[in-house]
């Protein structure tokens, strides 16, 4: 075989190590229990805060409402006007968003991370347009497109498209160059130097990006029902503030963060499953 | 020896006269597009102004009062906003990351109010605080606040321990230790989260305006939009989007100041 050199090692850093810098030089090890332990502490303690202090009148009820009055208001929202169903509308708009803009900016990401020519032709253009806020884009791509669902769902879907165009562009042009020199060495082909090379380098930061794609769905989802969607959470959000019920305020939101805690436990379970190696550090 | 095709990859060469060309003619291409395809009647002109429709219609709207006084309006939030989040999200985060027992304890709720959508927050300070000037940029600040916080507390825990005890075997003073090698070793993941808050900032700024505001950019394009004075809206919207790419330009070239040196 020619072309055969010995090729450096990759000078890859070691991972982070989970230490707290106590200023004194001594590493700590804060193990994961303790992390456990400490969080749910102080779960429980905030809750139970939330609880009492308003009950026992060191906060304004009004201000504040205890926990345990949320209980009468979400069996109302639930029962009576229909609140699962804004919910689930809500699920569908941004799921529907970050797969429509997620996999567009993944597409063209991974292309312009891949050819220099596309990156020449994609690179600029998303550069500009990244930092300008979506919203103010509202009225134009809803005078294209008609303010239904397919016009809110493009509108969620441009986040989601901006963070996974740059975010898997710099998955693959970040890559060490290293580790195609050895694949090549060795004589690889293309395709295999793809599935075992450059998707498995690639794909600790997709999933990162794909952690701020679903971000970014969900506030454009939100948002867009503030603004133009007769249903879902942002409506009833907007609603409660119109009425100015705090308490249909604050159950949105848990809701709301619910949904979201349940999307990023689903996508730690991905990164847990196709990032094994992950798991040890 | 058969000779297989090899991976050939562009790997950050950087661009050259080919792929600088053909970066230049894609966005001629576009600008031309914006001004060619609403003239020519391809496109429905009322809908979608054109270029130069578009920055006359901005030219007409400075010389007139009204609309300098919505940019500024629009300006002042978004950095008094910016400036408030920052700041708070600054302190705090630097008070968690040493303070790691607090920091664990406090964790969930840092999470939770991190994860959720920052405009969900609206209504709950909106009904705390009435719809106020001050209501309007806590709103605002509530993003770069979280991001700031979170951005923080990654940077101080991921200091090296091998560098703080290198500082320790010299017997640096707790003072020198922080300004010297927390502090540096932060302030990448800091700029990172400050580049972040700007984009941020301002979603939140227009946001508010459109929902709840008589005034700024984001009031000026929504009522624009909803009298069907498109010209107005398109120009209201350029203005905006120059905000933050500007502003989001300037973020970049402070953190190249900043940080100085390459990881």
């Amino acid at each position: 075989m020619t072309g055969l050199k010995p090729a450096a090692p990759p000078a890859t850093p070691p991972p982070p190590a989970v230490t707290a810098p106590t200023l004194r030089g001594r590493r700590r090890k804060i193990s994961r229990r303790t992390r456990l332990v400490y969080g749910g502490v102080g779960t429980v303690l905030i809750i139970a805060a939330w609880e009492i202090l308003p009950t026992a009148g060191v906060i304004d009820r009004r201000v504040i409402p205890p926990v345990g009055s949320l209980w009468p208001t979400m069996r109302s929202m639930f029962g009576e006007q229909h609140f699962d169903r804004d919910i689930r509308n809500t699920v569908v708009r941004a799921l529907l968003g970050l797969l429509l803009g997620g996999a567009t900016g993944t597409f063209i990401g991974v292309l312009s991370g891949l050819s220099k020519y596309a990156s020449a032709v994609f690179g600029p253009v998303i550069a500009l347009c990244y930092p300008v806020p979506v919203l103010i884009m509202l009225p134009l791509i809803l005078n294209a497109l008609g303010n239904g669902q397919f016009g809110w769902v493009v509108l969620i879907g441009i986040g989601p498209f901006f963070t996974m165009a740059i975010s898997s562009r710099a998955a693959f042009a970040d890559l060490s160059r290293v580790y195609v020199e050895v694949a090549k060495s060795f004589g690889a082909s293309r395709r295999m130097t793809a599935a075992r090379v450059l998707i498995p380098g690639a794909l600790p930061a997709l999933l990162s990006g794909a952690r701020l794609a679903l971000g970014a769905a969900l506030l454009g989802t939100i948002s867009t029902e503030y603004l133009v969607a007769p249903d879902g959470i942002g409506r009833v959000m907007y609603q409660a503030w119109n009425n100015l019920t705090l308490n249909a305020a604050m159950v949105a939101l848990a809701v709301t963060a619910a949904l979201a805690l349940i999307s990023y436990g689903v996508l730690s379970l991905v990164e847990r499953l196709v990032l094994p190696w992950k798991r040890a550090g | 020896m058969n000779v297989r095709p090899r991976a050939r990859l562009p790997w950050s060469r950087g661009p050259n006269a080919v792929t600088s060309s053909i970066s230049l003619v894609t966005v001629a291409l576009i600008i031309a597009m914006w001004e060619v395809l609403p003239n020519s009647g391809l496109i429905d002109k009322t809908k979608y102004p054109a270029l130069s429709t578009t920055f006359r219609t901005l030219w007409n709207l400075i010389a007139h009062e009204h609309f300098a006084d919505q940019f500024t309006k629009t300006l002042e939030r978004f950095f008094a906003g910016l400036l408030l989040g920052t700041l708070v999200g600054l302190l705090l985060g630097i008070a968690l990351g040493m303070l790691d027992r607090i920091q664990m304890t406090l964790q969930p709720l840092v999470v939770v109010l991190y994860t959720v959508p920052r405009v969900a927050l609206f209504p709950i300070i909106l009904i705390w605080l009435g719809l106020n000037e001050n209501a309007v940029w806590i709103m605002v600040s509530t993003g770069p606040l979280f991001v700031m916080l979170i951005a923080t507390i990654e940077g101080i825990r991921n200091v090296s321990g091998t560098h703080l005890d290198v500082a320790c075997s010299f017997g640096c003073s707790r003072l020198f230790m922080i300004r010297k090698v927390v502090a540096p070793a932060a302030l990448r993941s800091i700029m990172a989260g400050f580049k972040i808050s700007i984009g941020v900032a301002l979603f939140a700024t227009i946001a508010v305006e459109f929902l709840f505001e008589s005034s700024g950019l984001g009031y000026f394009v929504w009522h624009s939009w909803g009298t069907i004075q498109m010209n107005n809206a398109m120009a209201g919207a350029v203005t905006a989007a120059i905000i933050g790419i500007v502003s989001y330009g300037l973020a970049a070239a402070s953190e190249r100041a900043v940080i100085r040196w390459r990881p």
